[in-house]
C-alpha cells in the first residue's frame, strides 16, 4: 500500500471524485476487516461492521487529518463499533436468544477451524500481522508500512504467530 | 507440519475469509457514490422483509433481526442446557471460583503481563487520586486537573516533632489506606478490554479495572490509550525491545494523562524487564508507578515504588510490597514525605463483619502498633478509625459506588 497514493485518492474523494473509493477501499479493506473480525469473530458481523465503518469515515471525512495515517484512523473506527457491538451482545446475552444464535444453532461455523484456532490463541497484533501477511498476500514491508512498524517486527511477530499455530497442531494431532 | 505447508493452508482458505465484494457494492450504494442496481440478497439477509424509508430504499435491518427465527426446539434446548449449567455452577465448591473469606490475594503474584502491569498501575493511581481529595480538587468534566489533589491536603514542610506520632502522619497514612485495603482485601483486581467512548476517539484501546476493598464493593477505573513498539533491536540471541503506551485515565468526571513504558533486554539466559506507569496529576506533577523486580532461583520477589514528583523534584514516595508472615501474607509499606516516614506493616483482621487492619512498625523512629477499622458514618459515608494506644482519629475514606 502506498501511503501517498491514498492520500491522492482521499483528496480526490473529498473533491467529490466518487471513483476514487475503489482505490481507497481496495488499498485498506482487509486490514480494517481483520481487526474486526478478530473481535467479532463472525465472518458475517464482520462484514456487516467493515460496512458501516466505511460508511461512518467517509461520511465523516472531515474528522480525519490529511497525511496522519487513514489506514489507523478507519482500522480504529473500525475497531471500536466491533467493541461497542460485541459490549452490546453482552448486555443482549442473556434475553435473546435470536441474537446468540451463532452459538446455539447446529450450523457449521463460517470461519474455517484453521482461522478459529489462529484467533483462539494469538494475540491482536499477531493475528492481524499473520492474515496481512500470510491471507491477504501482502510482503512484509508492505504490512510494515500499513502498521507502522519496523519490518523486523512484523517478520517477528509473523514467524512467531506461526510457530504458535504449528505448536497448536501439533498437539492436536 | 513445516511452516511453508503450514502457510500454504493458510493461502488456500484466505478465500473463504475473505469479506464479498458484495460488501464492496453495498458500501458505494450507501455511500451514494455509484448508480448501481440493488443488489439481489445475500443468503441470510431478508430485504423482502425489510421496512422501507421515505425514499423507497431498503432499510437496514438491526443486526441478528437479519437472521432467520431460531427454531423453538432449538431455543428450548438452550434454555434447558443453560439451566444445567447453572445449577452445576451453583454446586461447585465456593472456593474454587473465589478464595476463602479473610484469606488474602497477593495481587503482585498476578501480574503477569505488561497490560495486568498497566491495569494495576491505573488502579493503584485511580486509588490514591481518590483518596487524594480528587473531587475537592475541582477537576472538569474530561480536563486534565490543575492542582495537584496531593498538595493541599499534607503540610510537606511542616516541622517534624522526633519520634511523635500526630495528625499530620496519620493525614499522610490515611491517603494510602484505601491502597492498603485493596492489596489485602481477599478479592483480586480485574481489568477487561472495553469499547472506547465518543469523547476518547483518539484512542485505539480500552481497558476497564475494577478493584475490590475490604467490604466487598469494588471501584471501577477506565483507561483509554494507543500503544505502540519504541524499537525493536535483536542479534545473535540477544535483543532489546521497548514499548509505549499513552491515553487517559478516567476516574469519575476527571481525565488524567497517562503513559507506560516496558523495555525488555534479553541476554542469553537472563532478561530484564522494566516497566513504569505514570499519571499527570497536576499543572506540573506527576505520580509514578514503577515495578522492581528480582528472580533467583525460582522466588520472585516483586515491590511497587509510587513517587509523586512537583515541577522536577520528588516530594512523595511510597513503597509497598507483599511479606510472608508464617502461614500469613501481609503487606509492608513506607511512605516518606518531607521529614515524614512511615514504615509499616498491615495485616487483614477482617472477621465477623467487622473490617479491620492491624498495623505495627515505625513512625518517625518510634515503634507503634495500631488498628485501623472501616466504620459507617451518620451520613452514609464510611470513616477509618485508627486507634493509637488510647487516642481515636476519625478520617473520611473514599467509598467505592459501583456496587
Amino acid at each position: 500500500m502506498k501511503k501517498d497514493l491514498l492520500e491522492e485518492k482521499i483528496r480526490a474523494y473529498r473533491a467529490g471524485d466518487g471513483e476514487a473509493f475503489d482505490a481507497i477501499y481496495d488499498m485498506t479493506y482487509k486490514a480494517v476487516y481483520f481487526r474486526i473480525l478478530y473481535i467479532v469473530r463472525d465472518k458475517m458481523y464482520a462484514e456487516d461492521i467493515l460496512h458501516d465503518a466505511y460508511l461512518r469515515a467517509l461520511q465523516h471525512l472531515d474528522a480525519y487529518r490529511p497525511g496522519s495515517d487513514f489506514l489507523a484512523w478507519i482500522s480504529r473506527i473500525g475497531r471500536n463499533l466491533a467493541l461497542n457491538f460485541i459490549e452490546k451482545k453482552k448486555r443482549e446475552v442473556q434475553t435473546d436468544f435470536q441474537e446468540e444464535e451463532f452459538r446455539f444453532s447446529a450450523k457449521e461455523p463460517e470461519i474455517p477451524w484453521l482461522f478459529a484456532l489462529a484467533q483462539e490463541i494469538l494475540a491482536e497484533d499477531e493475528y492481524e500481522i499473520l492474515m496481512l501477511c500470510q491471507v491477504a498476500g501482502y510482503k512484509r514491508r508492505e504490512v510494515a508500512a500499513m502498521l507502522a512498524l519496523p519490518v523486523g517486527t512484523v517478520t517477528w511477530k509473523n514467524n512467531e504467530a506461526l510457530k504458535k499455530l504449528r505448536r497448536h497442531l501439533e498437539k492436536e494431532k | 507440519m513445516k511452516k511453508r505447508e503450514l502457510e500454504k493452508l493458510l493461502q488456500e482458505q484466505s478465500a473463504s475469509l475473505l469479506p464479498s465484494e458484495e460488501t464492496k457494492k453495498k458500501i458505494k450504494r450507501d455511500l451514494g457514490i455509484a448508480d448501481l442496481p440493488a443488489a439481489a440478497p445475500s443468503p441470510c439477509e431478508d430485504f423482502a422483509f425489510a421496512p422501507a424509508a421515505a425514499d423507497g430504499r431498503p432499510v437496514r435491518p438491526a443486526r441478528g433481526s437479519r437472521r432467520l427465527p431460531l427454531p423453538a426446539l432449538w431455543a428450548a434446548a438452550a434454555v434447558a442446557v443453560l439451566l444445567v449449567v447453572a445449577i452445576i455452577l451453583s454446586l461447585l465448591p465456593k472456593t474454587n471460583i473465589l478464595p476463602e473469606p479473610g484469606k488474602v490475594n497477593d495481587k503482585f503474584a498476578a501480574i503477569r503481563t505488561t497490560e495486568d502491569f498497566y491495569a494495576y498501575g491505573a488502579a493503584s493511581v485511580g486509588t490514591l487520586l481518590r483518596s487524594s481529595g480528587l473531587s475537592a480538587a475541582g477537576t472538569r468534566a474530561y480536563t486534565a486537573p490543575t492542582a495537584t489533589p496531593f498538595a493541599s491536603r499534607t503540610k510537606a514542610n511542616a516541622p517534624r516533632r522526633s519520634g511523635s506520632l500526630d495528625e499530620t502522619d496519620i493525614e499522610l497514612l490515611n491517603r494510602y489506606m484505601p491502597l492498603a485495603e485493596e492489596l489485602l482485601s481477599d478479592g483480586t483486581i480485574v481489568h477487561a478490554e472495553t469499547a472506547v467512548p465518543d469523547g476518547f476517539g483518539q484512542y485505539a484501546y480500552g481497558m476497564s479495572v475494577s478493584c475490590p476493598d475490604m467490604t466487598g464493593q469494588t471501584a471501577t477505573y477506565y483507561m483509554y490509550y494507543n500503544k505502540e513498539m519504541l524499537s525493536f533491536e535483536s542479534e545473535e540471541g540477544e535483543s532489546e525491545e521497548e514499548y509505549s503506551i499513552e491515553g487517559v485515565l478516567v476516574i469519575g468526571d476527571a481525565a488524567y494523562a497517562v503513559r507506560g513504558e516496558q523495555e525488555i533486554e534479553i541476554e542469553e539466559d537472563e532478561s530484564e524487564n522494566e516497566l513504569s506507569f505514570t499519571a499527570d496529576v497536576g499543572s506540573d506533577a506527576s505520580l509514578r508507578v514503577e515495578r522492581e523486580y528480582e528472580s533467583e532461583e525460582g522466588e520472585t520477589e516483586q515491590k511497587f515504588v509510587y513517587t509523586l514528583t512537583e515541577q522536577g523534584e520528588t516530594i512523595e514516595s511510597a513503597e509497598l510490597e507483599y511479606e510472608r508472615e508464617g502461614e500469613e501474607t501481609e503487606l509492608q509499606m513506607t511512605v516518606r514525605r518531607g521529614g515524614q516516614e512511615l514504615s509499616l506493616r498491615f495485616a487483614n483482621r477482617a472477621e465477623n463483619g467487622v473490617f479491620r487492619l492491624a498495623a505495627r512498625g515505625s513512625i518517625n523512629g518510634k515503634q507503634v502498633a495500631f488498628t485501623v477499622e472501616i466504620a459507617a458514618g451518620e451520613n452514609g459515608n464510611s470513616h477509618y478509625i485508627y486507634t493509637v494506644d488510647e487516642k481515636i482519629f476519625d478520617f473520611d475514606r473514599p467509598d467505592n459506588e459501583d456496587d
